[in-house]
């Protein structure tokens, strides 16, 4: 940044700028912006990420983002433990949980498996969760990585890692198919014979 | 099928070109660097949203677009199919003008409504041949796979897909196998990778060794039409999981009668598929070590190459210039036996600048040839290149910096 501007100006728009999907122009545009922030809005932002990395913690069992561990769905007496769904991201947990159809455990891995990105299997919580497989009850794993190629290697490794640990637990995978209220001429061939190949009994 | 019309703006030369095209040849006619070969260009363009050859995006759009406020071009054809006509659209847009990070965004649409490129893709066929083709016979082998690739994305939605989920598989994997080399550590991450280069290799592997056969069943009676004397030409697709097999898969086709007893490429290639997957992973495991050694995909689609022999003679290394460029030219034009074999309809000939490296007997030929094909557009410096008879079933167009005018016979 420029000399011109005052350090602390500068600083800022240096932090704005490491955050994904923002420029030097978007970063100097919020940087002012604050500036011109009365005090107290601009406080509540700084104590807001103050708050962020000081009272959030990632839960001991499923590694979910939360306030406490174990977290609020880790420590409800009244969803499933035997049955445990896993994903990729926080994200993803809230995207399953707004669904209300979803009553078991949750395992966070913090990423999929991607070489280019330098992501292995180690740099995800995936011997945690075999690890879990010893401690709990669990009956069922649902593999819900994302349906991409890397979602897919790193449900393929978790399938052979609980296998190798001799572990018989069902595993089971996310079906894939027709999103409701959609059109099956507009579907895609992938997704229509996946849809097909994966039907179900008429109930 | 035919391109009925066409639309440009500012595309390559041109700012602005609305043309109707007829059915049968056309010749574009005109001295060099007035348009003509952008014009078969924009026609590739509709047909794979790609540029041929690499060019990129950027070298698309006029040069005078740049001052506007959003720079773009655009291309839009009406194609002619049994089935009636469609339109297609495809506007290349610039979304960022960084210095040195120009980045381009392509909206396609088909019959006004948005679609993706492997939906577009398919809608217009076309072969396109130019004199820089000569490097499919001598040049890398990347270039005689990008030929197959051309051909197969065409008339095969599922190859499109498949090899579009094949490229990053291998650049994932590649990448996993230099850290095992550089850095030791797990090796059973290897396995997660193997499972889909399989399954999509295998997918492109069985289409592009089904392609070569009835390539090699086609080019070599084209050939000898073209060239007036019985020589043979063969085509192999060099693989080394499918040679592993040495089974149906590999048996050639020796003559387009074979060829018509056998089922098109889609139905060929079923059976193929699964069992070119197991010979593929047999090979894998055992050469990891060398791979990992590497720190690099060793086998695939990516390494193999298409084999061109004329009487047993390896054309690659040994080819003359007259041999490669009407092997180059049969080969081509055997592209386009396979695509209306597979599809029921001819696809649109661009042949950019061929008669001129001809001699008068070849040029014929090649016309005559020609002729059969619902639409060709051939650019020509020289029309008097081309014997009167033959003209009088043709549509000429002058073309001359950037302005495209029908003649009238």
């Amino acid at each position: 940044m420029s000399s011109a501007l005052p350090r602390p100006v500068a600083r800022l728009i240096d932090a704005f700028a490491r955050l994904p999907g923002i420029g030097p122009k978007t970063a100097s545009r919020l940087a002012f912006h604050l500036l011109r922030m009365p005090d107290d809005h601009a406080l509540q932002l700084s104590e807001a990420l103050r708050a962020l990395k000081e009272s959030v913690v990632h839960c001991q069992r499923c590694y979910n983002i939360a306030e406490t561990s174990p977290c609020e769905v880790c420590a409800d007496p009244s969803r499933d433990s035997g049955t445990v769904c896993v994903v990729e991201e926080p994200l993803d947990v809230i995207a399953l949980e707004r669904t209300g159809e979803y009553k078991g455990l949750y395992h966070v891995l913090h990423g999929a498996i991607s070489p280019v990105d330098g992501i292995g299997p180690t740099d995800l919580r995936i011997d945690e969760l075999v690890r879990r497989m010893g401690v709990e009850p669990i009956r069922e794993i649902i593999l819900a990585t994302n349906p991409s190629l890397e979602g897919d290697a790193t449900a393929m490794f978790i399938e052979r890692a609980l296998r190798a640990n001799g572990s018989e637990v069902r595993l089971t995978r996310l079906a894939r198919g027709l999103p409701v209220g959609g059109d099956i001429e507009y579907a895609d061939e992938v997704t229509l014979g996946r849809a097909m190949t994966g039907r179900s009994e008429v109930r | 099928m035919y391109l009925h019309r066409l639309e440009l703006v500012n595309f390559r030369c041109y700012r602005h070109l609305e043309i109707d095209l007829p059915k049968g040849p056309i010749l574009l006619v005109g001295a060099n660097a007035q348009g003509k070969t952008s014009l078969l260009e924009a026609a590739f363009v509709l047909a794979t949203t790609r540029a041929p050859y690499g060019i990129l995006d950027r070298m698309l759009i006029h040069w005078g677009a740049g001052d506007e406020v959003i720079p773009f071009s655009r291309v839009w054809g009406k194609v002619e199919r049994t089935g009636g006509p469609s339109t297609i659209d495809i506007v290349n847009v610039r979304t960022t003008a960084t210095p040195g990070d120009e980045r381009f965004t392509k909206r396609l649409r088909l019959d006004d409504a948005p679609r993706r490129a492997m939906d577009v893709i398919g809608t217009l066929n076309v072969v396109l041949f130019t004199p820089r083709d000569i490097d499919l016979i001598h040049g890398a082998p990347a270039e005689r796979r990008r030929y197959l690739d051309v051909l197969l994305c065409q008339i095969d939605r599922n190859y499109v897909r498949a090899l579009g989920q094949y490229n990053h598989v291998v650049v994932q994997r590649n990448h996993l196998l230099r850290r095992l080399r550089d850095r030791g550590g797990d090796r059973t991450e290897l396995a997660v990778w193997d499972e889909p280069l399989v399954t999509h290799g295998a997918r492109i592997l069985s289409r592009r060794a089904a392609a070569a056969r009835q390539l090699d069943a086609l080019a070599h009676q084209l050939h000898i039409d073209l060239v007036g004397d019985d020589q043979r030409l063969g085509i192999a697709y060099r693989s080394q999981v499918v040679e592993a097999g040495g089974d149906a898969a590999t048996d050639p086709i020796r003559s387009p009668d074979d060829l018509d007893a056998a089922p098109g490429v889609a139905a060929d290639v079923a059976n193929a598929e699964a069992e070119i997957a197991q010979r593929f992973r047999r090979l894998l495991a055992g050469r990891r070590e060398e791979e990992i050694a590497r720190g690099v995909s060793l086998i695939g689609p990516h390494r193999d190459d298409l084999e061109l022999r004329l009487d047993g003679v390896d054309l690659r290394p040994f080819g003359s210039r007259g041999q490669q460029r009407t092997v180059t030219l049969a080969l081509k034009l055997a592209e386009a036996g396979v695509m209306w074999r597979t599809t029921g309809e001819r696809p649109v000939l661009l042949l950019d600048d061929v008669l001129s490296e001809l001699d008068r007997n070849r040029r014929r030929r090649l016309l005559a040839h020609v002729s059969a094909h619902e639409q060709a557009l051939i650019t020509t410096t020289d029309v008097t290149a081309v014997d009167h008879a033959q003209l009088e079933h043709a549509t000429v167009l002058d073309v001359a910096a950037a302005v495209v005018r029908k003649r009238e016979v």
